[in-house]
This record gives C-alpha cells, sequence and structure tokens, in this order.
C-alpha cells in the first residue's frame, strides 16, 4: 500500500458516494482539496463507518452535520426533513457507507486491494473526536453539494 | 449462537483489567439484548475481529473510569479525556481484551478471527448506532466508574 | 398489489414504500430473514412479489432465497434481490437459486418501478 494506492481507492470511493448520491437523491458533488483530516465543528454531526478487512484492514468514514443528513435522506426517501427521526438519520449515513463500500469492493476484486465488508455504524454528538493509531496511512475528500459539506476520510490500520 | 462467544469477551475484561490495574469489576455477569442505539457513557473504542464469522466488541467507559485507566497506566495526570493519550490507552484496553478472547476462542472453536486495530472515540452525548447488527451488552461497576461491553456476531444473537 | 421488503435499512424500506405506492401498492416490511419468513407464513397468501437484500442480521438474504423456494408455500412468489451485493458470481448464485430480478444499489426510484413491474410480470413502465 502506497501513498499512490490510497489515494486512488480514495477516488473510488469518491467516484461511488458522487454517484450513490446523484442517482438516489438527485445531488451532484464536487471535491474540494481536504486539509482539515481532524477539523471539528459545534454542531451536531453524524457519521457513518464502516471496517474494511483486506490485506490491510482500513476504516471508512464519512461525516456530516445533522441537518446535512438530514437533508440528503429527505431527497433519498422522499419524506420530509422533519419528519425523519434521528434513527432514520442513523440508519441512512449507515446505508450510504454501506453502498458506496459495496460498489467499491466490487470494484477492487481480483485486486491486491480487495476487501471483505463488515456492519456499518453511525456515530452522532457534538464535539466530537475519534482516534485511531499513529502513523497511519490516511487521506481524506471534502465534497460539497450546494450548502452540504460532506467529509469522506479513509485510513489503513 | 453459543453465548461462549459473547461471555468470554466479558471473562477477559474482568481479567484484564484486573491484571493490569489491579481493579475489580462488579457485575458484567448477565448479557442483554441491546435493541437500539447506544448512548455512549464518555469514551466508547470499537474493535471488528473477522475469521469464519464476524464480530465487533465495543467498550464504554464512564469519563472518570477512562481517565483512571490512563493515568494509572502512563503514570501521569491527564485530566481531558480528549487527550489523545488517553483515547490511546482506552484503545489498547480493548484491543489486549479483545486478543485476549478471540485467542480463546480461536484455541477452542478454530474460528480463525484476527483483530483490526480499535478505534475510539469521545464526545458530548454521542450515540453509537450498528443498524444491521444485533448485539448483546453487559454492565459493570468499578470504583472508579462504570464499564459496558456490547458484543455483535453477524448472524445474531440466536 | 403486495409487497414484502426486506431489508435491515429503514432508509431502503422507506423508498421502496414510496415506489411501491406509486403503482398503488401496499407494503409489508420485514428488518430481516427470520422476521420476513415470520411474516410470511401468515401473510404468504396475499404477498405478490418480495424485495430481499442480501446482507442481513440473524439470518441473510441468500439463505432466505433458498428457504423460499425450498418451502412449497413460499416457492411462486416472485423474489428480486435489492442489494449493494454487486459482484457477477453473486448475481448468478442469486438468479441460479430462484430470484427473478437482481437490482444493484444505488438505483433510481423509476428503474425501481421498473423493476418491479417487470417482476410481477407486467412488463416495465
Amino acid at each position: 500500500m502506497t501513498d499512490m494506492d490510497i489515494e486512488k481507492i480514495a477516488d473510488f470511493f469518491t467516484e461511488s458516494l458522487r454517484q450513490v448520491l446523484s442517482t438516489m437523491a438527485g445531488f451532484e458533488i464536487s471535491h474540494v482539496a481536504c486539509d482539515q483530516l481532524n477539523a471539528s465543528t459545534d454542531n451536531p454531526i453524524i457519521m457513518g463507518a464502516m471496517v474494511l478487512h483486506g490485506k490491510k484492514d482500513a476504516i471508512i468514514s464519512l461525516s456530516m452535520e445533522k441537518d446535512t443528513a438530514a437533508m440528503i435522506i429527505a431527497y433519498m426517501t422522499g419524506i420530509l426533513p422533519r419528519e425523519l427521526k434521528e434513527q432514520d438519520l442513523f440508519d441512512g449515513v449507515a446505508e450510504l457507507v454501506n453502498i458506496m463500500a459495496g460498489e467499491v469492493k466490487a470494484r477492487l476484486s481480483n485486486t491486491p486491494h480487495h476487501f471483505l465488508l463488515t456492519s456499518p455504524f453511525s456515530l452522532g454528538g457534538t464535539n466530537f473526536k475519534m482516534v485511531q493509531k499513529k502513523n497511519l496511512l490516511e487521506t481524506c475528500r471534502h465534497l460539497k453539494a450546494g450548502e452540504m459539506d460532506i467529509t469522506f476520510r479513509i485510513a489503513y490500520i | 449462537m453459543d453465548i461462549n462467544l459473547y461471555q468470554i469477551f466479558g471473562a477477559s475484561t474482568k481479567a484484564i483489567v484486573k491484571e493490569m490495574l489491579n481493579l475489580d469489576i462488579r457485575g458484567m455477569d448477565t448479557l442483554a439484548e441491546e435493541t437500539g442505539e447506544i448512548s455512549s457513557m464518555g469514551v466508547s473504542s470499537i474493535i471488528t475481529f473477522a475469521g469464519s464469522k464476524k464480530g465487533r466488541l465495543l467498550v464504554d467507559l464512564e469519563p472518570s473510569l477512562a481517565l483512571y485507566i490512563a493515568n494509572t497506566l502512563l503514570g501521569e495526570e491527564f485530566d481531558d479525556i480528549k487527550n489523545r493519550m488517553v483515547l490511546s490507552t482506552v484503545s489498547e484496553i480493548n484491543n489486549i481484551v479483545s486478543g485476549d478472547a478471540i485467542t480463546k476462542l480461536n484455541n477452542k472453536y478454530s474460528m480463525g478471527l484476527r483483530l483490526a486495530p480499535p478505534i475510539v472515540f469521545t464526545g458530548q452525548d454521542v450515540i453509537v448506532a450498528i443498524p444491521k447488527i444485533n448485539s448483546l451488552s453487559s454492565w459493570g461497576e468499578t470504583d472508579h466508574g462504570k464499564i459496558r461491553i456490547n458484543i455483535a456476531w453477524e448472524g445474531g444473537n440466536n | 398489489m403486495r409487497v414484502l421488503s426486506v431489508d435491515d435499512s429503514s432508509m431502503v424500506r422507506k423508498i421502496i414504500k414510496g415506489a411501491v405506492e406509486v403503482l398503488d401498492g401496499e407494503l409489508l416490511e420485514a428488518s430481516d430473514g427470520i422476521e420476513a419468513l415470520e411474516l410470511l407464513e401468515e401473510e404468504y397468501k396475499s404477498v405478490d412479489l418480495i424485495l430481499l437484500d442480501w446482507n442481513m442480521p440473524r439470518l441473510d438474504g441468500m439463505e432466505v432465497l433458498k428457504r423460499l423456494k425450498g418451502d412449497r408455500r413460499f416457492r411462486s412468489i416472485p423474489v428480486m434481490m435489492v442489494t449493494t451485493e454487486s459482484e457477477r458470481e453473486n448475481i448468478v448464485r442469486a438468479i441460479q437459486h430462484g430470484a427473478v430480478h437482481y437490482l444493484v444499489k444505488p438505483f433510481t426510484i423509476e428503474e425501481l418501478i421498473k423493476r418491479i413491474m417487470e417482476s410481477l410480470g407486467k412488463g416495465g413502465l
């Protein structure tokens, strides 16, 4: 696994997410440089994550403010954001990660970077901090859909 | 599913905490099904393992206990649970507990399990939701705060 | 028309509900394979189509499919897989075990409606 490999794999995930959001929610996303691996916000956030088991294990995550999650899930389900329960948001963000990872899993099968999916999970809260072990090979992508911001991270652990 | 696949994590948690910190965990003898989201007590760590089955362990600690563990093991006086060293210590405890438990499971059932390194997180009113997997929790109490472990195996609890 | 959606994601079930309602149908929901089989014990006579996810807790979609096709009461209900499992060998496996259609997530609502119609033998829109 090299810096170049992880950047290429991160691009696969970004492309998959772009496709998921375009197909299922009608959002077009663009991506801008991600220079805030440890950025934090005071607003409530929801993060969907999944551990990928491969030759080298990885963790991927997708984080966004709660309002952004509500907007995305609303467009995907056709249900008004105010009618969505918190449980729907946790479930929806975890499912986004699941769909995105499923697509990339198929793309990387028969390559040295193939992996197995595990159950996605979601975390929510404010003043949130997540730590993995040091010296990870990691990268991120900052994605924008209109006013909405989404951060994708991948770390090989 | 064999209840031993769950109980072994409680036994390992008690044994490792006693051995490394000389701290007794009271309780942690029963398991209860978690049906919804899990509200973190302060600091939580998740580790996943895969082999012939896939599963994961969540260790959830009250802030006072997380700080006690870090201060005792590292010999320093941390007072902020967001300190990277505190979080890393909690993560390491999870790693050791899971390593102990899955070694026993591998020896007993030849499951070929291996661990992925843990992640640890903290925040205000943090909620953990694992929609695709059913899980069992076990609670314990120490002189420095509460601890909960939550174990899940894909394929469910039955 | 009554459709049973078996998916552990409530978001996906909500999307499917929207599509079924467009077709003036009614949606029954189960969040895993065990729940689906229990529900079918009571409802199988009035279920016209089953939409089945693959990766679910307790009992996965492939196992559910095998049990459905192995039970003469449920055998005739068409099953469409709706899943993230997009590897060719899994698609082939599902079709070999009796699935009539295989829809990979992500999908558009139009695609979903079209596949539901096709699975019911009513052709596309």
